[in-house]
């Protein structure tokens, strides 16, 4: 499951589920951290 | 090079002891609005946003990940560095959806291995969100990989960018787009 366009989600809102896929190609889901902080850190190698 | 493998000698190199996941469809980046890297984004035990930087974000900067640290500190807390919010988009509907169909199709034709055509796809992509700069770099890394290995030429990207912005501003004000030019009508 990718993420959906939800545009304008801000501070306040919840994140919406995604699902995405780790350097193993195993899926890694936002529910799994379900219960605990998260930091989500968007970088390119570009 | 693409996906999983350009990315892992980054996260091998930084000995990075957190999970790394590969965006190769924009989807994170495009559910934020976000046309720029690097962000980021902290959510709480309960699944709410109490940080969300857009560009700029960077944990070598003390500030910032002294930021996360008040932020895991304090359950009430919101970041200050947060940016304005982000409501609005300078593309339509039909617009982000369809810079979101040439994403993926582009993708989903460099994984069959034709370039050329992914290249195309992502150019009618940026001519629809020409300030998106995830976009254009991904083009830039397809078409000149020699200008981000060994070492990122960041006066290249300069030089290019002003020029493509440039010939970008010409065809538009000529009515013409990736594929080519419109008829004047008679």
């Amino acid at each position: 499951m990718n993420a959906q366009p939800t545009y304008g989600i801000n501070v306040g809102d919840r994140h919406p589920e995604f699902a995405l896929a780790d350097l193993d190609g195993h899926s890694v889901r936002l529910s799994d951290y379900q219960g605990k902080n998260l930091l989500i850190f968007m970088w390119a190698s570009w | 090079m693409q996906g999983a493998a350009a990315v892992r000698p980054w996260h091998e190199q930084a000995q990075a002891a957190f999970t790394t996941v590969v965006d190769g469809e924009n989807s994170l980046t495009r559910l934020h609005g976000a046309k720029v890297v690097p962000n980021g984004i902290f959510i709480a035990p309960d699944g709410t946003i109490r940080m969300k930087v857009i560009g700029g974000f960077d944990l070598a900067r003390p500030e910032h990940p002294a930021e996360v640290q008040k932020l895991l500190q304090d359950a009430q807390a919101t970041s200050q560095f947060t940016g304005p919010a982000q409501g609005k988009s300078s593309l339509s509907p039909i617009e982000r959806d369809l810079v979101g169909t040439k994403l993926r199709l582009g993708q989903a034709l460099l994984a069959l291995g034709q370039r050329e055509q992914a290249a195309a796809e992502w150019r009618w992509a940026l001519y629809y969100d020409p300030e998106n700069f995830t976009i254009r770099k991904q083009i830039w890394v397809l078409e000149h990989p020699e200008k981000f290995a060994p070492a990122i030429d960041f006066d290249w990207q300069k030089e290019t960018l002003a020029r493509e912005r440039e010939e970008e501003a010409r065809q538009r004000a000529a009515g013409c787009g990736p594929d080519g030019c419109e008829l004047p009508e008679r």
